[in-house]
């Protein structure tokens, strides 16, 4: 078997062990640091990523691996559209997802996440990304006044 | 049916908070100032600064000092963390520094490289008189793309030391004397080189002799009688070259 076969064990915090094409896994920086500086065959230890989680991880990297290679025909439209339902989760999710590719070292999941986040601020009242994230606003009425006013340009910009 | 209890996000590290305000415009960003105490100087963080020109006139007059302050708050605190990108974006219309508007753009720009910028992406009405002497030095930078609102005179510094430009492209300029030639001598790691709708003046030879060149796209105009100009290309990596120009030497 050549290299491209290569696989590596993964082990999540809920103790569910992967086996995964080595193309895929090193997809995580953090992954391919462990892999490279460790024994071949030891199982990495995902600590902070659960099974379910890893699992659409997994789907990803998979996904952009076959697509950069060219194993899947698919369209740079196609996969972007790809990647619009694969962020399609509930908020708890895509905050496991955001936290397991910061700790996997995955850029582009990152960018990914994080823009569906902000899609998400984007647009909204305070109130309303208070009420969208569970943020508690904790500022006594002169605090959040003295805020406003320190950035006065950004709360009063014309056409928002 | 799906409620969250819990406020995951104001708990998330500092670094991915600062990634998720870098998606948005930076008056959307300073905004989420007002959400929580945490969030209070986050944005403050940010290693993206894109300054659009929707901004620009979405300002209103009476705001332009509270802006000016923010961005002096913003770029030039001293232990702040490097920067990734610092982007003034403009149109035929309105650019950050013409003549209606009295921003301190080259202030701007040198607290950028102080910062250890990577990217910079200017869209001005005029460099020459607003780029400091001190981007041609920038060490840091890798990514510089200057484009003037209609075609501007670019006279370049005599010290010029971009040692780590991967990219450049300037758009709509004219390159006066030595100028094209002293801006890309010193460019040991450039890759691409884009001269866009450029032509040069008082020079008769163009030398680009750059061994990590990968990209090559001149499109110059001369001027009219003035075809005895030279082109020198010396670059053995090159993968990708498009000329749009009369033909020279």
């Amino acid at each position: 078997m050549g290299s491209t076969s290569t696989k590596i064990k993964l082990r999540t915090s809920d103790q569910k062990v992967f086996e995964v094409e080595k193309a895929v896994a090193v997809q995580s920086q953090t992954i391919k640091y462990f892999y490279e500086n460790g024994s071949p065959d030891s199982v990495i230890h995902v600590h902070s990523v659960s099974g379910d989680i890893l699992s659409k991880i997994l789907d990803y990297c998979k996904k952009h691996v076959n697509s950069a290679a060219g194993k899947e025909d698919i369209s740079p439209e196609e996969l972007h559209e790809w990647d619009a339902n694969f962020v399609k989760v509930d908020q708890n999710t895509l905050f496991d997802l955001i936290l397991a590719a910061n700790f996997l070292k995955i850029e582009s999941l990152l960018d990914l996440t994080c823009q569906t986040v902000a899609n998400m601020i984007k647009g909204k009242r305070p109130e309303e990304i208070r009420t969208t994230f569970n943020i508690k606003n904790d500022y006594t009425i002169e605090a959040e006044e003295a805020v406003r006013r320190e950035n006065k340009w950004a709360f009063d910009m014309l056409g928002v | 049916m799906a409620m969250y209890v819990e406020d995951r996000i104001s708990n998330f590290p500092d670094h991915i908070r600062c990634h998720i305000l870098s998606f948005l415009p930076i008056h959307e960003a300073v905004r989420t100032s007002i959400l929580s105490t945490k969030w209070r100087n986050l944005f403050a963080s940010i290693s993206t600064v894109d300054f659009d020109t929707y901004l620009l006139r979405g300002l209103t007059d009476r705001n332009v000092d509270s802006f000016k302050n923010f961005v002096d708050r913003l770029l030039k605190f001293p232990d702040q963390l490097s920067l990734d990108c610092f982007r003034l974006r403009g149109d035929e219309i309105a650019s950050w520094n013409d003549g209606d508007h009295d921003f301190d753009v080259s202030g701007w720009i040198c607290a950028a490289v102080c910062r250890g910028v990577k990217e910079i992406d200017l869209y001005l009405d005029n460099f020459c008189h607003t780029l400091p002497a001190l981007l041609f030095t920038c060490h840091s930078l890798r990514t510089l793309t200057l484009v003037a609102k209609d075609s501007k005179i670019f006279e370049v510094p005599s010290e010029v030391c971009l040692r780590n430009l991967k990219t450049l492209c300037i758009t709509n300029s004219v390159l006066i004397g030595d100028s094209l030639n002293r801006l890309i001598s010193n460019c040991h790691v450039l890759e691409d080189l884009a001269f866009d709708e450029c032509s040069v003046a008082y020079a008769r030879e163009i030398i680009i002799q750059i061994p990590s060149l990968k990209s090559l796209y001149l499109d110059f105009f001369f001027p009219i009688g003035a075809l005895n100009y030279v082109v020198v290309i010396n670059a053995p990596n090159l993968v990708y070259f498009r000329y749009d120009s009369v033909v020279v030497k």
